[in-house]
């Protein structure tokens, strides 16, 4: 059953837990408007890590030009929803 | 002036699991670690063996953090995976340095006064090959998975999908991968994932590579370059297509009779066929000085007396028929130590099962020990792991003198030698044993081990 992953708060709640994750964060992140690379402290290596496990996690890609201009939390969520591809199936 | 060295604590993950003592019953029991290699492979070459001893892969996920299985090569985890329970095994407990990294630290160590050296013989090949195949498939594949969408014919789809499944690869090229294949990264990451700072080594000589790890960690010690160190060997030789195992397949490395499965691996037989590719495995002993164990209150599980190395300079791929390098390094080793023949009861041999190997090994072993002394094969059980084999048989010996009993050598019924071959488990009584590993490309070395005082 597919119906439903797309939604919204799903993606960003995954994309949330990803990121507690690859940050082994103890809670989930709130703020979506910190810098990964500035307030969580991501440095070029560590967002590398991050979007790999963002993509093994949806399926998709995340394009080299398209990295760059990912500065937030927020901005991680909004590619993920409407750039990366293919969605997997909880 | 040197320090006595001692071994404190033995880690192993093999095609027998990752429980050290466990593992040590199964060599003992002579369990043979045998199966069909993967039927895939054989759509990518023409195979003339078609054994491999499959390894049992600990749960890595469970085991490391997300971050950590993408961005190592498995032989770099399961190098971690064997210091660990090597640690664990000298009751030094680790605690964590680094959450986001997932980096522990260990208290009772002294981390500028700890060093790691670590073996292999090809290093992150794994990754090299997984990240190769993607860069050359995955245009290619995409292309053709597009042409199938045009074609009409069920026959042809049918064949188009057979391609296409051929081309499978996997999901990305790892941004991770220069880190991934380079054959020093196990030591490096053995050392970053518990905070050791003391000198460290990776050691290539092909399959002596683990004994040359642990024969260097030893004169670190014995020299007061540090005071412990993790010692030993990796290696994990699978891909997807074959390639790696046809390397060895194609020169003729490999066992060529393989039926029945339970009798093709057969070092030092007269039927031998050549050597059992394995896919994998790690060992990991912590060694220490005499004094560091004395001070921690360690009982030691037996000392390390001696290492010593000599090279061929003849073959890349064949040990000099005479063995001349090989008998001068076993008598420098005994030498070294004070020793003479006559007080090593035990000898772990290289044992490969090639024609050229056993022939070789056993000649020299006839001539250093003209009275004797007892031989095994532990690849007679586990297959050649290659980089790890040297350390997986430094902790076979150390197990041997701990318990005074030696694993039976499997498949040894007409041994190419007079030598006191042991082929069912035995209890013996020795003080000294030797672990010896030859390598393509010409490189001997070997490990003294003692009896515990």
């Amino acid at each position: 059953m597919t119906a439903g992953i797309h939604r919204p708060e799903n993606i960003e709640s995954r994309v949330l837990r990803v990121v507690q994750d690859v940050l082994a964060l103890e809670e989930l992140p709130r703020d979506l408007d910190v810098s990964i690379a500035a307030e969580l402290a991501l440095d070029s290596l560590d967002q590398l890590s991050l979007f790999m496990a963002l993509e093994d996690e949806f399926g998709g890609r995340i394009r080299e030009e398209d990295a760059e201009q990912i500065i937030t939390l927020r901005d991680v969520v909004s590619y993920v929803r409407d750039r990366m591809s293919v969605a997997r199936v909880e | 002036m040197t320090r006595r060295v001692v071994v404190t604590g033995l880690g192993v993950i093999s095609a027998f699991g990752d429980d050290t003592e466990a593992f040590w019953k199964d060599c003992q029991a002579g369990r043979a670690a045998v199966a069909p290699v993967p039927e895939r492979w054989h759509a990518f070459a023409t195979l003339r063996s078609r054994l491999w001893a499959p390894l049992a892969l600990p749960d890595f996920p469970a085991a490391f953090s997300r971050v950590e299985c993408a961005q190592h090569d498995p032989v770099t985890l399961l190098a971690c995976a064997a210091a660990a329970k090597a640690l664990a095994g000298a009751g030094l407990e680790t605690e964590v340095a680094d959450r986001r990294a997932n980096t522990l630290r260990v208290p009772g160590l002294d981390a500028l006064r700890t060093g790691v050296f670590v073996g292999t013989g090809v290093g992150g090949v794994n990754a090299f090959m997984a990240n190769h195949t993607y860069q050359v498939l995955a245009a290619t594949r995409e292309r053709c998975a597009a042409l199938r969408e045009q074609m009409g014919e069920p026959e042809l789809r049918a064949e188009a999908d057979a391609l296409l499944e051929r081309m499978a690869h996997g999901p990305r090229f790892n941004p991770f991968v220069v880190s991934m294949l380079m054959p020093n990264a196990p030591a490096a990451y053995v050392a970053i994932k518990h905070g050791l700072r003391g000198a460290n080594a990776a050691c290539a000589q092909a399959c002596a590579s683990g004994t040359v790890a642990v024969g260097q960690a030893f004169q670190a010690i014995a020299h007061g370059q540090v005071d412990a160190a993790l010692a030993g060997g990796s290696e994990y030789l699978d891909d997807a297509h074959g390639s790696i195992f046809h390397g060895f397949d194609v020169c003729r490395a490999l066992v060529r009779e393989c039926d029945p499965p339970a009798a093709a691996n057969r070092p030092f037989d007269a039927a031998r066929s050549g050597f059992l590719f394995a896919q994998g495995g790690a060992a990991m002993l912590l060694l220490e000085s005499a004094e560091h164990a004395a001070a921690r209150g360690v009982e030691p599980i037996c000392e390390l007396a001696g290492f010593a190395h000599s090279f061929d300079a003849h073959s890349m791929m064949n040990p000099e028929p005479r063995g001349l390098a090989m008998e001068a390094m076993l008598r420098t080793l005994l030498a070294g130590a004070g020793l003479t023949a006559r007080d090593v009861g035990y000898l772990n041999a290289h044992g490969t099962g090639t024609q050229s190997n056993d022939a070789c090994e056993a000649q020299v072993v006839q001539r250093v020990f003209p009275d004797g002394v007892a031989v095994n094969s532990t690849k007679s059980l586990l297959g050649h792991t290659i980089g790890a084999s040297g350390a997986i048989e430094a902790v076979v010996t150390a197990l041997s003198l701990r318990d005074q009993c030696l694993h039976p050598s499997l498949n040894l019924s007409d041994p190419i030698a007079d030598l006191d071959f042991v082929t069912r488990r035995e209890a013996r009584s020795f003080d000294h044993a030797i672990s010896q590993s030859l390598a393509f490309g010409g490189h001997n070395a070997a490990l003294l081990m003692a009896r515990a005082r």
